[in-house]
């Protein structure tokens, strides 16, 4: 009798191993065969890396309740901007400046500013790939992202 | 409503391979550059009418559709109230509608197509020809329809402050605790695209990314030769959720990776966002390629830029389960002997001292055949979503209402 309730423990944890080994394998080999581009532009494409102004660690249920109405902040409530349903338009130097609450100047100045900010990079790429230093098709990772990525890869 | 070359006074059309605009009659190619100035102020749209006035409809039944004539043929070319560039289905030639992308609606970039025509498609040809369970039929489909639009984006910065909870299991010594975490902080963002088009979904465009931003060129109508475009159609509030949730997972992720816990999930989020009024506007290329399987409309997305092939294919399903149940099978007979031989000794070593290392070791077993289960599923679940994703009715509506 011990004898068969080993072997059907035995029996169960095999089926448990065989199927689900096999259901990881095929998993990935379906994932690998027929889904293609299945991920988003990367932080690092757009300079998106947090910085965390307050961490805490094994808090309990009440601070889980109160942590997000104590350290989140409505910044939306701040900007001045067209109305919601509104389509969206590329604004005049003297819109920008009356929603930003500067001179018209001052807007025309950030403006050229945001352009050549964006264009800088450009330039760069103009000039690495004359000189045949191209790597890729995108710029070199600055230092940040590459701790950022490094990071990630230690984990 | 056509450029035209100075040489024999046909259409121009913009090739990705030489990013010259060639002349299929003469031969002649020029760079956008080259193109008179002059010239360019004197194209203008002939007026365009709406079909509602055209057939006498009161009830919109044509609602934002519009009739153009074709500077080449004289043809009837009729778009919607968001396109900007097409081909006349007569006599084949590209039209721009100068005035919508006009002034104000003009845009300040925009990243010519690299990847012509027959390179997206031999490229998705080449991708499905590899795949291992994709069926038979469709490795040797008929492409139905293929066609180069310039999608509308708007680059945008902005300031994002977040607050998160997140619960998460932490190892100690034998026993997995569940803690709870906070995460508070800002991100900056800089030139995040996105998607301007309401016609197609922000799941289908975002996936297209990373374009090469790089190689953003000022705008000029003349890239848009032989090509389909959109111009911008999305309210503020849908630019506002759009980069507000893309923002939230960038941080949400990162506030995972602080933590440093194992099967991490937010439990309580408090987001915030504040856009820079001052966007950019880009026109981004995108293939869109299309086939019929199974009676089911499937559209493949390839970035025009970069030629990253974003889809998900059907699979052979007869295969994919006979060989998923044929190794189980095996699996399961070689596993059953092997645990029939050891499971006495690890159970006889249960009755002794080191039961619990062996009880562990039970525990261990159970763990990774649940792991190896969820792993599993959870693949050909994205998998699925993926090709609920490419039959998407309105990303193919999108791509076939255009004439040409």
């Amino acid at each position: 009798m011990g004898i068969y309730i080993i072997d059907l423990i035995a029996l169960l944890f095999a089926i448990g191993v065989g199927f689900g080994l096999s259901c990881w394998i095929f998993g990935t080999l379906l994932e690998k065969s027929n889904s293609f581009g299945d991920n988003k532009g990367d932080k690092r494409y757009y300079k998106a890396y947090a910085k965390f102004s307050a961490r805490k660690d094994g808090i309990n249920n009440t601070e889980c309740n109160n942590f997000c109405y104590s350290y989140g902040k409505n910044i939306s409530k701040d900007s001045d901007g067209p109305a919601d349903s509104e389509p969206v338009r590329k604004l005049t130097d003297e819109e920008l400046a009356f929603y930003n609450h500067t001179s018209v100047e001052e807007a025309a100045k950030k403006h050229e500013e945001r352009i050549k900010d964006l264009e800088e990079s450009f330039n760069l790429w103009e000039s690495r790939n004359a000189k045949g230093s191209l790597s890729g098709v995108f710029s070199k990772l600055d230092e940040e992202e590459l701790n950022s990525m490094n990071r990630k890869k230690y984990r | 409503m056509a450029t035209l070359c100075k040489n024999c006074s046909h259409a121009l059309v913009f090739d990705p391979e030489t990013q010259k605009l060639v002349c299929s009659s003469c031969g002649s190619s020029f760079t956008a550059e080259e193109v008179e100035a002059e010239s360019k102020q004197y194209r203008q749209d002939l007026r365009a009418e709406s079909m509602d006035t055209i057939y006498g409809e009161t009830d919109g039944k044509y609602m934002d559709c519009y009739v153009y004539t074709c500077a080449e043929c004289g043809g009837e070319i009729i778009i919607n109230g968001s396109e900007s560039s097409t081909t006349c289905i007569y006599c084949g030639n590209p039209n721009v509608v100068f005035s919508r992308i006009a002034r104000q609606k003009c845009p300040d970039y925009i990243l010519p197509f690299s990847i012509s025509k027959d390179k997206a498609v031999s490229m998705v040809r080449e991708r499905l020809k590899k795949g291992i369970f994709v069926p038979h039929k469709i490795k040797k489909v008929n492409i139905d329809c293929v066609r180069g639009i310039y999608l509308p984006y708007w680059l945008v910065n902005a300031e994002f402050s977040g607050a998160v909870v997140l619960s998460g299991q932490v190892q100690e010594g034998k026993h997995t605790r569940t803690y709870y975490f906070g995460r508070a902080g800002d991100i900056n963002i800089k030139n995040l695209p996105i998607d301007a088009s309401k016609m197609v979904s922000d799941e289908s465009t975002a996936r297209l990314e990373p374009f090469s931003m790089t190689r953003l060129k000022h705008f000029d109508e003349d890239y848009l030769a032989g090509f389909y475009s959109n111009v911008t159609d999305i309210t503020y509030s849908d630019l506002r959720s759009s980069a507000l949730k893309r923002a939230e997972e960038y941080f949400e992720d990162e506030a995972i990776h602080d933590c440093h816990v194992d099967n991490p999930k937010i439990i309580r989020a408090y987001p915030s966002i504040k856009l820079n009024n001052d966007l950019i506007y880009a026109m981004l290329p995108a293939w869109f390629i299309s086939f019929k399987y199974k009676g089911k409309h499937h559209t493949i997305l390839i970035n025009g830029d970069t030629g990253k092939v974003v889809c998900g294919i059907p699979w052979n399903k007869i295969l994919f389960y006979s060989l998923l149940i044929g190794l189980g099978i095996l699996t399961t007979v070689a596993a059953f002997f092997l645990f029939k031989y050891t499971l006495p000794l690890v159970m006889a070593a249960g009755r002794s001292r080191s039961g619990s290392k062996s009880g562990k070791l039970i525990a261990y077993l159970v763990v990774g055949i649940i792991a190896l289960f969820t792993t599993g599923i959870r693949k050909v679940v994205k998998v699925v979503k993926n090709i609920k994703l490419t039959q998407d009715r309105d990303t193919f509506n999108f791509m076939k209402k255009r004439q040409g």
